[in-house]
């Protein structure tokens, strides 16, 4: 049977389950096996307005650890631990206990999902938990999100990791252009050895929004060692 | 009618009115007194207001300013309305005068229900949307990891089999997939007229309040798409 979907989709870590009240779909593939997969709704997560935007990399392959910085409910974080797949680690940082217990549901299910019930301003309340990561996701909305970002980069993120965050300019500077926060936010990022590769903004599906994806250079210094 | 009189009239024989007869039948129906009462009065009221216009035409005073004088005019010997630009559309007017605000919101978030359903199976991306994002790429000082990504993307790409596809059902299904976005923008688009509707009876409620000492002043004129906003005074509460 057709289905008229057109839709983003997630291969189901856990199928049989949704997260959110999602709609699932399963399709039977070549060898006739059943796969399921769960649609990801890009209004409702920037990651995957993003995606939809068409940016090139997320850097999170199968099997890859992301760290991923307020986390809320755990919608978008189930997505991502479909992405990293059953190889795949998602450390997720969420400070608001109750938000912080949907999250706790949602990785009692999945496996890869570490949920880590702390502030992401003090990443060292919770490095015991967290590994090196290969990269950081921050959807924090924050106005000194760079700075939680780059604290947390420096604690947990590989040489020549990446990170991706979503950036809502309202949250930063409610009174300046969308244009200008992104590009000073940017700035901050660049000051702290992120290096910003590519920024895309979320239109049709949010309003003065943007994901900035780049990687991670510490100093020199630290790289000769 | 006293009491004597209707039960006098209890027993009298109702005289019907009688129809036309039959060798008069080709000048039609026969008019019945009820019918040509309201014809009669239909008549006289018209001839009275005609009577009157010509009295006030004739009593008019040229050199008197009346508003009615600019607000329309004379072309080609007709009388018109000068056009002013409409704050509310007809449906608008329509619906805020049948229709509550109770009514209007129940609408509202029914069909925001059904925009949020459909928008989580149709996310745009066979679509030619107008809005289109910013996508910039900072210059890179020396890598070019990330291209030689893509490019292996494009190579996989290309050489991958794609699987056979059933191209009937795929014609069903596309058909189906417009018919739900042209379904997803017209309830876009009455979302957004609900939400004009409801804005400007909110103003209006709020206007006719009588608690209101003193009166809001308008900021900004209301238009077909936008109601109109006002700024009350600060009221200190006791
Ligand atoms: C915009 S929501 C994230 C939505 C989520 N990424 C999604 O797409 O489903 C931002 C979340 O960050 C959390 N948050 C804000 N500041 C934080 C902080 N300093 N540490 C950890 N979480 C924080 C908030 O509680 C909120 O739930």
């Amino acid at each position: 049977m057709g289905k008229p979907e057109d839709a983003l989709v997630t291969l189901n870590l856990v199928p049989g389950s949704e997260v959110y009240g999602e709609k699932r779909i399963s399709v039977e593939n070549d060898g006739g096996e059943k796969v399921e997969y769960r649609v990801w709704n890009p209004f409702r997560s920037k990651l995957a307005a993003a995606i939809l935007g068409g940016v090139d990399q997320i850097h999170m392959p199968p099997g890859s650890k992301v760290l991923y910085l307020g986390a809320a409910s755990g919608t978008t974080v189930s997505h991502v631990s479909d992405v990293v797949g059953p190889e795949g680690l998602v450390y997720a940082v969420e400070f608001s206990h109750r938000s912080g217990r949907d999250l706790i549901n949602v990785a009692k299910k999945r496996t890869n999902i570490i949920p880590i019930i702390e502030d992401a301003r003090h990443p060292h309340k919770y490095r015991m938990l967290v590994g090196i990561v290969d990269t950081i996701f921050a959807d924090v909305a924050q106005p000194d999100q760079a700075r939680i970002v780059a604290i947390n980069a420096h604690h947990f993120l590989k040489n020549g990791g990446h990170f991706v965050i979503s950036i809502k300019a309202s949250c930063i500077d409610s009174t300046a252009q969308p244009e200008a926060v992104f590009a000073s936010e940017v700035k901050k990022l660049q000051a702290d050895k992120l290096k910003p590769q590519e920024q895309i903004t979320l239109e049709p599906y949010e309003r003065d929004h943007a994901v900035v994806v780049g990687v991670y250079r510490p100093p020199p210094k630290q790289q000769a060692q | 009618m006293s009491v004597w009189k209707k039960t006098s009239k209890l027993n009298q024989k109702t005289h019907r009115e009688r129809h036309q007869p039959e060798d008069r039948k080709h000048l039609g129906l026969l008019e019945k007194h009820k019918d040509y009462v309201k014809r009669a009065t239909d008549y006289n009221e018209k001839k009275e207001t005609l009577r009157l216009l010509q009295k006030r035409a004739l009593n008019k005073n040229p050199d008197e300013f009346y508003y009615h004088m600019i607000n329309s005019k004379i072309d080609k010997g007709r009388h018109h309305e000068r056009e002013t630009e409409q704050e509310d559309t007809p449906e608008q007017i329509q619906l805020m005068r049948t229709q509550d605000l109770k009514y209007i919101n129940l609408k509202r978030t029914q069909e925001s229900k059904k925009i949020e359903r459909l928008q989580a199976q149709l996310h745009l991306s066979s679509v030619n949307h107008q809005v289109k994002n910013k996508h910039i790429y900072f210059p890179k000082n020396h890598e070019k990891v990330d291209q030689k990504n893509g490019a292996q993307d494009l190579e996989f790409l290309a050489n991958v089999e794609l699987p056979d596809v059933d191209v009937e059902a795929l014609k069903e299904v596309s058909k189906k997939r417009k018919h739900m976005y042209i379904e997803l923008g017209k309830r876009v688009k009455r979302e957004k007229e609900l939400s004009v509707i409801q804005q400007k009876i909110q103003i209006k409620k709020h206007l006719e309040n009588k608690k209101n000492t003193l009166k809001p002043t308008r900021v900004k004129k209301g238009y077909k798409d936008s109601a109109p906003v006002y700024k009350w005074k600060y009221e200190r509460k006791r």
